[in-house]
């Protein structure tokens, strides 16, 4: 019998390199994270620089905040970047029905999944050489020791890593990309105290260099963006160690989910969230109340408007109950919150405000991405559009029908928000009514509704920006969906293109206060335009810092979001019109000039 | 033996002038990027004809479909619908057509009743009569009882038989279905095809592809065989045989002695071969010379007792491997 050698071979890697090496995607992304990164960098750069101004000789040693600067971009990058790119790695396999053909074949299971880390790791790698040039400019100013250098670039790659093995595993456990994409985060962010522990607990028994009191609790951050750094040899061991144990931990469940998993049936998380709260809804009512049913859930049969009736009848995020339980959901604790820091001194308390209200906003925008996005993708994916498409329905009805699913979320999501900006205006008249006390219950609303008219502008603004930028969102969501292949392209493009939008203007401002933007706006009016269009997220920044303290004054903030808001409204409006005359092409059906008179033609010669 | 003349097998009798073809395609080309999928397609289909579309997959029969079902935006030549013009007029075509997909699509969420209502909507049925003709599609396709099952839940037939009662809400006079039995048990298939009958008895005419063979010759009374995207025969199934000097296989089985009948048999008109089997004989007939009935008088005139005389349905398989070559588009 001839002896069967080990080869050295990684055939599935090799297969995937080549597979993204023909995709015109893999340059547009590597092309749209250098653009950023460098981009972004340069702004730093000068933004560091600026303070030396033509002293060369004070520019010596400002390597730092630069090297900084560049390992914080990058490990932004990953975040972004790596969990969209390894999400797919086992799912897409699953989703194409070829993962059972390669668990047949003589690479074992463990060598699949390895081959696709690595497959996803190495243009991750690639995007991390991009930093090299930066880098060396860093080291050239002085700052940065060798050590440091190096645990950057060790850190960096350790984080890759994690998070590719993280993936990966979700990948492996999950049926759809949509599922491991949002389960890699969701799990990145339950294991990070885990990671923070195991930190403390290196810390304690190998090193015996833990720290006690405040000190101690300063490592809770020892995977955060600033101890990514470090000149200790001991901490970015340590640190490795606490990332490569979980990793290799990851890829030993993936490789166990992988072939267990291999055959699972694709789930709608959300519902199966939802339905399992239906359950315990229903046992709690059932044990309080011994069963009563006040409204009972019937479901209608279709109307004249079908795809509709389908959208809110049918669908997870568009029927009435599940709608008002996202309302509960984000309204209760919001309300809580804002409560809770009424008392306490007015920047604070409109800070907690600000930061609650960016916080619903980007939940309202993911929210409307995965709904606008999925409502002809998933047709596609189900391989039902050829059915609507094929029915005497024109396409605008259709796309009409679909978005009006969208609509009702936003009215939804809109309640929190305009929740938001009522407490803002409050908070901005000194909380009156608060110091009733007990009679609190019944003055506070009333004078919150009273403050609107002494906050008019910001509540206008404020309103109007709800008004504009989630139908906004919502058509460019569509929009995209309409044109992506597949539902997960298109939910990742639309995420990265939204959320770049919103936070790429912020991001350069990163290190100054809201209030240091409005400022330097307002001294130079062209750039205060530019600004105000630039970004749908600046004139939410004007309103919260301008609208309600008297940085700007009311004409100066009118002027801007007046800007802001005619040349984002008029996009809306452009974008629906052109989704909505260029109907049939987008759906890919054939266009008649006027589908009534056809038909009525039609009847006329029978 | 080649046919003496191939092209005349591209092209089919034309249809009567005082009758309006319900399909009309003439010259039609489809390109797909740098891809020419379907290249000057002609077809006429009378109404009440099923014509069976015949090519392997990647042919071109389902972009043809697809054009007629006003799917397909990028299209030269001319494609009608009972006189209506698929690239100017589509959404009237639409009211004409009932297209049925080589895929079930499947909306997990809705059950059959709901599935049905929601494309009776679709097609704006009025909500009055709904009830009623969603009872009858149910009735016709055998799923009455299944009309508060799950969609998601039904079999593969099923799901097929759905689909077809889909299809037929409106009362369409063409149904375009795209491998209407591909992946179907033989019970399911052997359902669809029944159903497919009691619909041109109805007077539905039909336009079905398939790349199973056997499918096809026992229903459709014309077939067109693709290769390539191009039409490679099309006419009545004896009509192709008649063009390409195909010859029918009758298994004979004789009672009695048969010493020298194998010789006899060889000396009837039309008799290509015979060939001995273990209990029986299979004669190869040339049915231009003659036919299957007189091939019986003739044995009967010889003298011998038949125990069982059967006629093999025409061999499409080998008719198909005549004319391609196993190109694709």
């Amino acid at each position: 019998m001839t002896r069967r050698w080990p080869q050295l071979g990684l055939p599935l890697l090799t297969k995937e390199l080549i597979e993204q090496s023909a995709q015109r995607r893999t340059y547009v992304i590597r092309l749209l994270y250098a653009s950023l990164l460098f981009l972004l960098a340069y702004l730093e750069f000068e933004r560091i620089l600026a303070v030396s101004g033509s002293n060369t000789l004070a520019m010596l040693g400002k390597g730092t905040d630069m090297f900084h600067q560049v390992v914080n971009l990058q490990f932004l990058g990953i975040l972004l970047f790596l969990p969209a790119l390894a999400c797919g790695a086992i799912t897409a396999e699953k989703e194409r029905d070829s993962l059972t053909m390669l668990l047949v074949t003589r690479l074992g299971p463990f060598t699949i999944l390895f081959e696709k880390l690595l497959s996803r790791l190495v243009p991750m790698f690639t995007f991390l050489l991009l930093s090299l040039p930066l880098m060396a400019f860093a080291y050239s100013l002085g700052g940065v020791s060798t050590l440091e250098l190096v645990s950057g670039i060790v850190m960096l790659t350790t984080i890759c890593i994690y998070i590719g093995s993280l993936a990966v595993m979700c990948s492996s456990w999950c049926g759809s990309t949509v599922s491991a994409f949002v389960s890699t985060y969701a799990l990145g962010l339950l294991s990070y105290p885990f990671l923070i522990l195991g930190t403390r607990m290196l810390m304690a028994v190998v090193f015996t260099t833990m720290p006690i009191g405040p000190a101690g609790a300063f490592y809770f951050f020892a995977v955060a963006p600033i101890q990514l750094t470090t000149d200790s040899l001991e901490t970015m061991w340590m640190q490795v160690v606490v990332l490569g144990v979980p990793s290799l931990l990851f890829i030993t469940l993936g490789r166990l989910f992988l072939v267990r998993r291999a055959h699972v049936i694709r789930s709608n998380l959300v519902l199966t969230l939802f339905r399992r709260l239906d359950h315990f809804f229903f046992w709690l009512n059932e044990f309080t109340t011994g069963g009563v049913v006040l409204v009972r859930d019937d479901v209608q049969l279709p109307d004249d408007r079908p795809i509709t009736w389908r959208e809110t009848q049918k669908k997870t995020l568009g029927t009435t109950r599940y709608l008002v339980r996202v309302l509960v959901s984000i309204e209760t604790p919001l309300f809580l919150v804002l409560a809770a820091v009424a008392g306490m001194a007015y920047q604070a308390r409109l800070g907690v405000a600000a930061e609650a209200l960016y916080v619903v906003w980007a939940l309202a925008v993911l929210l409307i991405a995965v709904q606008a996005t999925s409502l002809v993708a998933s047709e596609r994916s189900h391989q039902t559009i050829d059915l609507l498409l094929a029915s005497p329905m024109t396409s605008r009805e259709i796309i009409l029908q679909k978005h009006y699913s969208v609509r009702r979320l936003m009215y939804v999501l809109g309640l929190p928000l305009v929740t938001i900006f009522l407490f803002e205006s409050w908070f901005a008249m000194g909380t009156p009514g608060l110091e009733d006390g007990p009679k609190a219950v019944l003055t506070v609303p009333l004078a919150a509704l009273a403050s609107i008219f002494f906050h008019f502008d910001y509540i206008l603004c404020s309103v109007l920006s709800v008004v504009i930028y989630l139908p906004l969102c919502s058509w460019i969501a569509f929009l995209i969906g309409i044109k992506s292949r597949s539902q997960v392209r298109a939910l990742l493009v639309t995420l990265l293109l939204l959320f770049g939008w919103a936070f790429l203007p912020v991001l350069v401002f990163v290190n100054d206060q809201p209030e240091v933007i409005v400022e330097s706006l307002l001294r130079s009016p062209p750039m205060a335009v530019v600004a105000c269009l630039c970004s749908p997220s600046v004139i939410i920044l004007i309103n919260e810092t301008g609208g309600l303290n008297d940085v700007m004054g009311t004409d100066d903030h009118l002027i801007y979001t007046l800007i802001n808001f005619t040349g984002y409204g008029l996009g809306w409006w452009w974008i629906r019109q052109w989704c909505l005359t260029r109907s049939n092409r987008l759906l890919g059906r054939l266009a008649d000039d006027d589908g009534v008179w056809a038909t009525r033609q039609v009847e006329g010669e029978s | 033996m080649p046919p003496d003349d191939p092209a005349s097998l591209k092209t089919a009798d034309p249809v009567p002038a005082d009758v309006v073809p319900v399909v009309s395609i003439e010259n039609l080309h489809v390109h797909y990027g740098p891809i020419h999928a379907v290249r000057g397609i002609s077809i006429e289909i009378p109404p009440g004809e099923v014509f069976g579309f015949i090519g392997p997959n990647g042919a071109g029969k389902s972009t043809t479909i697809k054009v007629l079902a006003t799917l397909i935006g990028h299209f030269t030549g001319t494609a009608k619908i009972n006189g209506i013009d698929v690239g100017r007029r589509p959404q009237a075509v639409r009211e004409q057509i009932g297209y049925m997909p080589d895929f079930f699509g499947v909306y997990e969420d809705l059950n059959v009743r709901e599935y049905l209502h929601f494309f009776a909507a679709a097609y704006r049925i009025p909500r009055k009569q709904r009830k009623t003709v969603i009872g009858d599609v149910l009735e016709l396709t055998d799923l009455t009882h299944k009309i508060g099952d799950q969609v998601d839940s039904l079999s593969r037939g099923m799901k097929q038989r759905l689909a077809l009662a889909r299809v037929l809400l409106h009362d369409p006079q063409l149904l375009l279905l795209d491998e209407p039995a591909s992946g179907l048990d033989p019970r399911a298939r052997i359902e669809v095809r029944e159903l497919l009958k009691a619909l041109t008895e109805m007077g539905k005419t039909i336009l079905i592809s398939s790349h199973i063979l056997h499918e096809l010759s026992h229903l459709c009374t014309r077939i067109g065989i693709i290769e390539a995207g191009e039409m490679v025969a099309q006419g009545s199934l004896e009509e192709i045989f008649r063009k390409l000097q195909l010859m029918r296989v009758v298994h004979v089985q004789l009672t009695g002695s048969d010493d020298g009948v194998v010789d006899r048999i060889r000396e009837i008109k039309g008799v290509a071969s015979v060939e001995r089997q273990v209990d029986r004989f299979a004669i190869q007939l040339r049915e231009d010379h003659t036919a299957v009935e007189e091939l019986h008088e003739a044995l009967v005139k010889l003298g011998v007792r038949i125990h069982m005389f059967q006629p093999e349905a025409m061999d499409m398989e080998t008719a198909f491997m005549k004319l391609t070559e196993g190109k694709t588009a």
